[in-house]
């Protein structure tokens, strides 16, 4: 393969999950190497209806050189060695002391970014450890190494970009390396992709959240439109889903920023009826989408007893960086449902004529 | 479908006859091939249409007929309001009066060639097309009511469009009987940035090559000939129809038990036409086919601005303006009577035949002619309507290919810059905002409209006169 291009993370990603398709239906634990690689990480980790958590491996730095690795430590606290260690004679109260002080810094990170929940445990899973670009790859192979030693059932590393002879190293400390392309000259990440913003920490912050709750989103076919289809542990998480369905008929919800928040009161019919409900509640959104001229990539929605009390957040459309695909007219009630399911989840869906 | 579950009588003439709940028979009009290629929603959504109130003399399905909203899409059926005649928000459709018109350019298709790139730019700068462009027409609350009753003798007189244009519009470009006061302010809302806009999904505007001519003498009359280039607009009533369309099937759901009504299906909303809300919805109804008669009528002003901009001296001017999803009011002969019925087309095409009274000039004498879009890279076709058509269809004809596979499925299989760049390749300039647009409407995704075409003409809806290919295409 030669280099190519892409047009943004979320293009890259895309195709790595086509890649990697057939992990999908084992559950498996899609780890991104934050932050640049966790909108990718996102998008694979729903695409293969897997979990998502960041990767936090610190490297461990020489005395009064920080920058050059002498090897890495992860969030248990372990510790892999590069070879240069042995070299260069480091004492080994120097090391304990660095991989204290590193290994407070990433529970530091671990706290911010997913304040409510432990780590995810790598052990007996699928793990698929994602990063946008690779340079040497010294780091990445430290975390692979680091994440074998924890038992997983297989270990895969994708990227959308790395030089072959990082494709060769990281073939060395994983099962499988999926590379979409792999240049020759390698200068920086940013090179291979056509739009690459800067992603902050609050931006980690959301897709770890949004993706560690119960719910989940799907199309579903339908002739010429698309069918919306949410689930959720409650009915409302269940509409909320069903909403980020109807966005992703646009474009990637995890491709929005959360700039504003809109509010949107739905009467209930009377007497209620949760099918109504759903189509008044997306024909709601589809009209505030449109009138407003934004995008929203999140929902959260309550449900009393005269209304549905709705937040949608989003920002306005960026036609040339959202690229929005096609517009949705109107919820229809084809393929109607809102319903329990056997194991307790909600389901609610409905065709949308785009 | 199973052609078992059809009686065969004629060449492209299946039957399901009456039976349950059926008041009247579902004619289907398609070849072998066609009608084994229908989802078998088909053949129950055409048997509850079938079943609804006052419906007349059967249930049409069209030879492109596909799963639609309680009727199918590709179906055609008229009621009679002294017999308890329903009219349908779903058997008209979220896209009012969304339909087809196509100009003459006055150029040769070689002299288009020539320029394609800057024409296509043009186009693309013209016409605002895609989720979240805007329109540059803002309008206030008076101006769209007059707007929704005017259409696009609105347009005209405003300045966008010119007054001959209008008598190649159905309705001379005014459907009477538009209650703006029945379209809810949600809907004006929607609409009062947009005119002038393309919309998204299959909508486009293309100009395109007469490649090859059918039926010769029309073809003549109609003025086409080889190597000519026209400019085809398809697009419809924008938010505005989408939000009628919304606002309504709602509540003819909600007061169906009230009306007497068991829906068999709640897609199949619908309300006497002798009742308050049937009455509000057929005046919302026509205000959204003016609001796509003025839509399309600006768009051509927009398109006339491009092409003097690259060809100075240019003028378009108007074959015809077709709507395919409409509930019309119109005398037909029903065993030897005549008969005054509400006609929904939903994704069908009115195709009035030689001597229609409601045809004038040229038209009266070969048939209304009938624009079939192919999709982004395909051929569209130029039919007219027949005589016979009147007895077979009430008058209508196909609208065009419905999709052979899926959005998501299409998204799976194509990258848009491939199919663009593919058909580039191949001669045709695409414009649009959204690869992942393009991707969903890639040319493989969609079923041969040259197959349904020839279904309609050997079913007597319809004569093919003109094929014709794309050589430039903008969509949203």
């Amino acid at each position: 393969m030669n280099a190519e291009t892409f047009r943004d993370r979320e293009d890259a990603a895309r195709r790595l999950a086509r890649r990697l398709s057939r992990y999908r239906g084992s559950r498996p634990l899609v780890l991104g190497v934050p932050r640049g690689a966790m909108p990718m990480a996102a998008i694979i980790a729903r695409e293969l209806e897997g979990d998502l958590d960041v990767v936090l491996v610190h490297k461990l730095g020489a005395p009064r050189q920080a920058e050059l690795a002498v090897g890495a430590v992860d969030e248990t606290g372990a510790v892999t060695l590069h070879g240069n260690a042995g070299e260069l004679g480091l004492p080994e109260r120097y090391l304990e002391e660095e991989r204290q002080r590193q290994w407070r810094l990433l529970l530091e990170r671990r706290a911010r970014y997913t304040p409510a929940r432990a780590p995810a445990d790598p052990a007996g899973r699928t793990v698929i450890v994602v990063d946008d670009g690779v340079a040497t790859g010294a780091t990445l192979a430290a975390a692979l190494r680091l994440i074998r030693a924890r038992k997983p059932a297989r270990l895969v590393a994708a990227a959308a970009v790395a030089p072959p002879e990082t494709l060769r190293r990281l073939r060395r400390e994983a099962d499988e390396v999926v590379v979409l392309s792999t240049p020759e000259r390698f200068l920086a990440v940013g090179a291979f992709f056509e739009d690459f913003h800067q992603v902050t920490d609050d931006e980690v912050v959301r897709l770890l959240e949004t993706a560690a709750r119960a719910g989940r989103w799907e199309h579903f076919e339908h002739g010429a439109d698309v069918g919306v289809r949410g689930r959720g542990a409650t009915m409302e998480e269940a509409f909320a889903q069903a909403a980020t369905a109807l966005t992703a008929v646009l474009l990637e919800p995890e491709t929005v920023q959360d700039a504003e928040s809109v509010s949107i009161r739905v009467p209930a019919p009377a007497p209620q009826d949760p099918e109504l409900l759903l189509v008044d509640w997306l024909n709601a959104v589809i009209y505030e989408m449109a009138t407003r001229r934004m995008v929203f990539g999140r929902y959260a929605v309550s449900i009393g007893e005269h209304a549905l009390e709705g937040r949608a957040w989003g920002e306005p459309v960026r036609v040339g960086s959202h690229q929005p695909a096609v517009e949705p007219k109107g919820a229809t009630f084809t393929s109607l449902r809102v319903a329990r399911e056997p194991n307790g989840t909600w389901v609610a869906q409905c065709v949308v004529d785009v | 479908m199973e052609l078992t579950r059809f009686e065969h009588r004629g060449e492209c003439e299946w039957w399901i006859p009456a039976h349950g709940a059926m008041r009247v028979p579902a004619i289907l009009y398609a070849t072998e091939a066609l009608l084994r290629d229908m989802d078998d929603k088909v053949y129950e959504q055409a048997v509850n249409v079938a079943a609804l109130p006052g419906i007349v003399r059967a249930s049409y399905v069209m030879p492109d007929a596909h799963w639609g909203y309680g009727f199918p899409i590709g179906g055609v059926a008229a009621f009679d309001p002294d017999q308890g005649g329903v009219v349908s928000a779903g058997g008209v459709g979220f896209d009012i009066s969304c339909g087809v018109r196509t100009l003459f350019t006055g150029h040769t298709a070689a002299e288009i060639r020539a320029r394609r790139g800057d024409v296509a730019d043009a186009l693309y700068r013209a016409v605002p097309a895609g989720v979240g462009s805007t329109g540059r027409i803002h309008l206030d609350a008076k101006e769209v009511d007059r707007m929704l009753l005017g259409g696009a003798r609105w347009a005209v007189e405003r300045g966008w469009g010119r007054p001959e244009d209008l008598e190649r519009v159905e309705e001379g470009g005014v459907m009477d009987g538009a209650l703006p006061g029945a379209v809810s302010d949600h809907a004006k809302k929607r609409q009062k940035d947009e005119m002038g806009t393309l919309g998204s999904g299959n909508h486009y505007l293309e100009v395109q090559e007469v490649s090859e001519i059918g039926a010769a003498d029309i073809a003549t009359a109609f003025g086409l000939r080889v190597g000519d280039a026209v400019v085809s607009i398809h697009c419809g009533s924008r938010g505005l129809g989408h939000q009628i369309g919304t606002d309504y099937l709602k509540r003819m759901v909600v007061s169906a038990p009230s009306h007497g009504l068991t829906l068999p299906d709640r897609e199949l909303a619908c309300a006497p036409i002798h009742s308050d809300l049937g009455a509000e919805y057929l005046g919302a109804m026509r205000a959204g086919i003016n609001c796509a008669l003025a839509n399309r009528e600006i768009v051509t002003h927009l398109a006339r601005q491009a092409f003097d901009e690259v060809l100075p001296g240019t003028t378009l001017s108007l074959l015809y303006d077709v709507s395919h999803n409409t509930c019309k009011v119109e005398e037909h002969r029903v065993g030897g009577e005549s008969m005054r019925l509400y006609v929904h087309r939903k994704g069908a095409t009115r195709a009035w035949g030689p001597g229609h009274p409601e045809l004038s000039g040229v038209l009266r004498e070969t048939g209304q002619p009938v624009l079939i879009g192919g999709t982004m890279g395909t051929a569209s076709y130029i039919l007219a309507g027949t005589r016979e058509g009147e007895a077979r269809s009430f008058g209508s004809a196909c609208h065009g290919a419905g999709r052979a596979m899926s959005r998501t499925a299409a998204l799976k299989r194509w990258r848009g810059r491939d199919v663009m760049e593919s058909l580039r390749l191949g001669g045709i300039e695409i414009r649009s905002p959204s690869p992942r647009g393009v991707a969903e409407e890639a040319p493989g995704a969609y079923k041969d409209v040259a197959a349904v075409v020839d279904a309609a003409e050997r079913a007597g809806l319809a004569r093919v006169v003109a094929r014709l290919t794309p050589i430039l295409c903008v969509k949203g």
